[in-house]
């Protein structure tokens, strides 16, 4: 038996060299193509912290502590540390409003802020090589805490289904590149929109997309489920020249852009932020 | 992805495939007797038992697991205000269904066994019980080795679900590494995983296949 299994597991470790030089050895007639991001976006849209609704004296207390970072210049140091300059669009002051709800007491009576979060959105919030969950809204999240005396507790939850983990309270607030929507605003209190973001279309520079207008007939990937898509179905007058008359939807931003290299799709659909972090991953490979 | 990160993400998948483990043999352990149980329901002279156990085959079999999943996880939390935790709730979900499905393979068992030998148990004196445990039971653990194979390697890939309620198992492992990572190797690394524990759960059964092929 134990043979056997020093047999398999010899057998597994060959088959994983294999994929990696294979894997290694695709894509390259693209190689050498660089990523472009076109000026003319889509949507600008604002990234929001979700709470249940009934929550507000906890969005009212994270709100004001923003605030407070923003003044002091702590937010805009860790805004440099992950994007080079302070992108955040947090107001220096804030008035707290009124309150009757418990919601702050009930966080600070258990000690922990439970965090949910899609822990594959980098650059918000993701994990590095040793599976540790990093992120600059995870650094913004953990001094928050810190001021408000509680431990943060990030939890990754399948990002389709954190409205009825919110609902039943197994997180305590939305928090890794939350879009706002009036729908979501219907639905939830949300905090102060503390930065901007576009959905940005990228390209490779052989691709010949130039502008939105070179895109008719063309391909265009997006990620399914994400805003992209809402930005997308906002525009008929780019979605429906596209090949098909629509987008192409696929699991992740990360598929998106591989596809742009080993297929005949041409652009990507995606968030501007996001789209930064990855392309300096990618072209650094 | 270079051979270092490869490295640290086999031994991360290793640490993870812990929960994937355990959450195959704790389904295991708890669905293999349940799944007994719901058998006999199931051929139960008594009216009620037989449709309560049929609603039951239904709804399980029915329904998607990945709905199962959601249902056990966030129901409770509406109903009693408080949720399982996220890998228990799982235990439930797999237990529950997978149950059904090995009831199933039970009965066929049961019944491929001919009444003569029930008959002839009883004349020479067995109890119900003992006829049961001595004559009908090692013939069924025989006949339905095959399907409960099956079942085994199916219930392996199936832990993939899991990631659904926000369980740390392999393939949430991979999904995650190739998003921070940007490159695919991390969901063919999880495919290999996968492939080596079908290949012991394989291996296990045709052993215990052979071990039974007394007549040979």
């Amino acid at each position: 038996m134990l043979c056997q299994m020093k047999k398999i597991f010899a057998a597994a470790l060959s088959a994983v060299m294999l994929l990696t030089v294979a894997l290694g050895g695709c894509g390259q007639s693209n190689a050498d193509a660089k990523y472009v991001i076109l000026d003319e976006a889509l949507a600008d849209e604002q990234y929001v912290i979700g709470f249940r609704k009934d929550d507000l004296s906890l969005k009212e207390e994270v709100n004001k502590i923003l605030s407070d970072m923003k003044a002091d210049g702590s937010l805009g140091e860790i805004s440099t540390k992950w994007f080079g300059s302070d992108v955040t669009t947090v107001p220096e002051t804030y008035e707290k409003a009124e309150t009757t709800d418990d919601s702050l007491q009930q966080v600070k009576d258990k000690g922990v802020l439970v965090l949910g979060l899609d822990d594959s959105f980098p650059p918000m919030g993701y994990r590095d090589d040793d599976q540790n969950i990093v992120g600059f809204d995870i650094d913004v999240a953990t001094a928050v805490c810190e001021r408000m005396g509680v431990e943060l507790q990030p939890q990754p939850i399948k990002w389709s289904s954190k409205e009825m983990e919110l609902e039943t309270g197994n997180v305590d607030c939305l928090w890794n590149g939350f879009t706002y929507s009036e729908e979501r605003a219907e639905a939830m209190a949300l905090s102060a929109p503390y930065m901007t973001n576009r959905q940005v279309v990228v390209t490779l520079d052989t691709k010949g997309v130039n502008s939105l207008s070179d895109l008719e007939g063309k391909e265009l990937v997006l990620q399914g489920g994400s805003t992209a898509v809402d930005a997308l179905d906002a525009h008929p007058e780019v979605k429906d020249t596209l090949l098909n008359g629509r987008g192409t939807e696929v699991d992740d931003n990360v598929t998106a852009l591989l596809d742009l290299k080993t297929s005949s799709a041409s652009a990507v659909l995606m968030d501007e932020v996001v789209a930064r972090y990855y392309i300096n991953t990618l072209s650094a490979e | 992805m270079s051979l270092e990160e490869i490295g640290k993400l086999i031994i991360q998948m290793l640490l993870d495939s812990r929960t994937t483990l355990a959450l195959f043999a704790l389904t295991a352990l708890f669905a293999l007797p349940l799944g007994l149980l719901v058998a006999c329901g199931r051929m139960s002279r008594i009216r009620v038992i037989q449709w309560v156990v049929r609603a039951y085959l239904l709804i399980m079999r029915g329904t998607p697991l990945i709905l199962q999943l959601i249902f056990f996880y966030f129901m409770p939390s509406y109903i009693f205000g408080q949720s399982l935790p996220r890998f228990w709730a799982a235990v439930l979900a797999f237990s529950l269904n997978y149950a059904a499905y090995f009831a199933e393979i039970y009965r066929g068992g049961i019944e491929a066994v001919p009444v003569g030998q029930r008959e002839a148990a009883s004349v020479l004196g067995f109890s119900r019980g003992q006829t049961f445990g001595r004559i009908i039971l090692p013939q069924v653990i025989k006949h339905i080795l095959p399907p409960m194979g099956n079942e085994f390697m199916v219930l392996v890939k199936d832990t993939a679900l899991a990631q659904t309620i926000g369980v740390m198992e392999i393939f949430r492992l991979a999904n995650t590494s190739v998003s921070s990572n940007a490159s695919l190797i991390p969901i063919f690394v999880a495919g290999v995983f996968y492939l080596v524990m079908n290949a012991i759960v394989s291996k296990g059964f045709s052993i215990a296949e052979k071990k039974l092929d007394y007549y040979k």
